[in-house]
């Protein structure tokens, strides 16, 4: 009897306990004090997630005193699907998701669903500082503030003329049995970029622009051919076909001289090599046709209740001291123009900057993520 | 003493609305939504999923032929119950060979086992799988061992579906261990000299008294490490081939990488209807052993 009555007691305070704890939080927060607190939401290796809470935070704080940035950051993604049926939901709802500004893969999409706020001179003036082409491609919804590309790292030590075209690598990868690999497309944009390199070499030229812009999944029959030539590289892929998870276990790889060549971002790749994680002798460079990379966006979400504070931050980042960061931190090319652009960026990149593919549309890289894992993997 | 049914009803109300609403709901909206119904509470996923099987009226098996029609799945299911039996196989046998060693042994060498067995379950499942990928991966320990032995060419276990096997082992060890040894502790002394009394070997004794004994343990070693594996995900992901993957990861995949929901909530129902396979072993075997206790 004692013991049933100390439960029940214990239940009651539990349940009285929760319901009290949720409820004051909320309050504080909205409470009227200057500082206003915005949420960013982004995603992508860590080197990403270093900048932002070690160098553009900490400086955008310390010169807007009243404005708090809250960093959600989700490590390779793994978050961007629940955070993008938020916002999506909320929109529908014409409510906040309680995300302001979101970074990542997702405000491209975003972008085109139309869920962000649209950007122009006059709430955001440093917009008029990046390409035209780069606004036009998310409707004016989304401001590029960085940029990288997909590019091909050889260790020089093994390699003394790499190839320079798709063809020279495939005939490369064939001559040179498990030397290459490339991470899973789902799992890092590195080797989504080599794979969309492959597939749309094989692509009629005139489909090509539909994938960047539109969505019709019907086309996706053209992919076929560029597919089976990736089914045909499995036996001369690393350890008879294993393609690691993520961009970092390809680096690794490579500066193990496990394997000699590889698809690689150029701003972690570059990082990597400052850091020496990377040995000196692992170079850089790029094919033709390029592969794909361009600017990595954010974007003001919809209904978001803080908006002047959103366009402070957005506006901060395309500013000489923010794009500096950029270049000399995570190595990315900037977002805004070469003129713009500390002299630095120029010169680091040399060869490699500005020469790339445009991305493809997320929903056709989703469903080429499902093909390849259907017919290359399996 | 009066009984008081609204007290019990109200103590377990808060567990049970926690469980309908956390729990109930959304595994039936689940089944609903791989079944074609993408309305009501459906409707925000289904805003912005792709490739997806919409029924206005009526429920479709669709979804769930589309993925047994395609041979990668079919594959990923079959490397999903290999792994699963096998790795529940092997810990059952290390498990009870150590069980038995502890419980008739009590020298030094069965101290520091008994210490020794239970250091995988203080170490997270990632730390652990990162370290097991690299001791088994070629150009890791195994192979720099093998090496030194005059062996070359180890493959590496890493990235296989027998290295998933180990490190599932490694991981499940410590419960399984834990389980029987508490269990052959509870069989007496006397029963196991009695039948020694009268002239069965020590081996008869373990397979006739020892083991009968200790059906319950036993199950729920299967059920519980089967099940674990079943759903699991961290390893084989990290430890896992390219292809075939195991359903944890495959459904994971399809969600993020492929942004297909539906597909991947009807992978979901199946690894519950595997599960829940293995459960009915679980709750017989608990209705046979209070039945024979006379407990109905």
């Amino acid at each position: 009897m004692m013991r049933r009555k100390a439960m029940v007691w214990g239940a009651g305070i539990l349940i009285a306990g929760g319901a009290l704890g949720v409820g004051p939080i909320l309050p504080v927060m909205a409470a009227s004090q200057p500082v206003t607190t915005i949420t960013l939401y982004d995603s992508g290796d860590v080197n990403i997630e270093n900048m932002w809470q070690n160098y553009m935070i900490p400086l955008f704080e310390k010169e807007h005193p009243t404005i708090k940035v809250h960093l959600i950051y989700s490590t390779s993604g793994a978050s961007n699907t629940d955070i993008y049926d938020r916002i999506a939901a909320a929109e529908a709802a014409h409510k906040n998701s309680g995300i302001d500004i979101i970074g990542s893969s997702i405000a491209p999409e975003a972008a085109e669903a139309h869920l962000l706020e649209p950007v122009s001179p006059k709430v955001i003036p440093n917009v008029t500082k990046v390409s035209p082409s780069f606004l036009k491609a998310v409707n004016d919804e989304a401001v590029p503030y960085r940029g990288s590309s997909v590019v091909l790292a050889y260790n020089s030590e093994f390699v003394k003329s790499p190839p320079k075209t798709l063809m020279g690598l495939l005939h490369w990868i064939k001559t040179h049995p498990g030397k290459f690999t490339y991470n899973t497309p789902s799992s890092g944009g590195s080797g989504a970029g080599f794979v969309q390199e492959v597939v749309n070499y094989y692509v009629p030229k005139k489909d090509e622009p539909i994938f960047e812009t539109e969505y019709k999944p019907a086309l996706e029959s053209t992919w076929k051919k560029g597919l089976s030539v990736l089914k045909s590289l499995t036996p001369y892929i690393y350890r008879d076909g294993f393609y690691p998870n993520g961009n970092v276990a390809v680096l690794q790889l490579l500066a193990n001289s496990s394997i000699w060549m590889a698809p690689v971002w150029s701003d972690m790749s570059t990082s990597y090599k400052k850091e020496h994680l990377l040995p000196p002798s692992i170079k850089l460079t790029q094919l033709t046709p390029p592969m794909n990379g361009g600017p990595a966006y954010v974007g003001i979400v919809k209904n978001s209740p803080h908006l002047k504070q959103d366009n402070i931050f957005v506006n901060w980042l395309l500013t000489p001291a923010a794009q500096t960061i950029v270049v000399n931190e995570v190595d990315g090319y900037p977002g805004v123009e070469y003129k713009y652009a500390p002299p630095k960026a120029k010169q680091v990149f040399g060869s490699i900057a500005g020469d790339s593919s445009p991305y493809w549309d997320a929903q056709f890289s989703t469903d080429l993520n499902a093909k390849w894992q259907a017919t290359v993997a399996g | 003493m009066r009984q008081k049914p609204w007290v019990g009803l109200l103590m377990s109300s808060g567990p049970m609305i926690v469980m309908i609403v956390f729990i109930g709901l959304p595994i039936v909206l689940a089944v609903a939504y791989s079944l074609g119904d993408v309305l009501g509470l459906n409707r925000a996923i289904a805003a912005v999923a792709q490739h997806q099987v919409i029924v206005k009226h009526g429920l479709t098996l669709k979804v769930y032929r589309d993925l047994w029609a395609n041979a990668g799945i079919r594959a990923d299911i079959g490397a999903t119950l290999w792994v699963t039996v096998v790795a529940v196989a092997v810990v059952l046998v290390i498990a009870y060979a150590v069980s038995l060693y502890l419980r008739f042994n009590h020298n030094r060498l069965a101290k520091v086992l008994s210490a020794i067995y239970l250091i995988p379950l203080f170490i997270p499942v990632v730390i652990a799988s990162y370290a097991l990928v690299t001791f088994w991966n070629a150009g890791g320990f195994v192979d720099a061992l093998m090496a030194h032995l005059g062996s070359q060419g180890f493959p590496g276990l890493s990235y296989t579906l027998t290295g998933v096997v180990i490190a599932q082992v490694w991981v499940n060890l410590p419960f399984a261990i834990l389980m029987l040894s508490s269990g052959l502790t509870a069989v007496p002394d006397s029963l196991i000299e009695a039948s020694r009394d009268v002239g069965s070997t020590f081996l008869r004794s373990i397979v006739r008294i020892v083991l009968p004994l200790n059906i319950l343990p036993t199950v729920i070693v299967l059920t519980f490490t089967g099940i674990g594996i079943l759903g699991s995900f961290t390893i084989p992901y990290l430890m896992g081939p390219t292809a075939p993957q195991m359903l944890g990861v495959a459904t994971t995949t399809y969600y993020q990488a492929f942004n297909e929901p539906q597909q991947a909530q009807a992978l979901a129902v199946l690894t519950f209807v595997l599960a829940a396979g293995i459960g009915v072993i679980y709750v017989w075997a608990n209705v046979q052993a209070n039945r024979r206790e006379g407990i109905s």
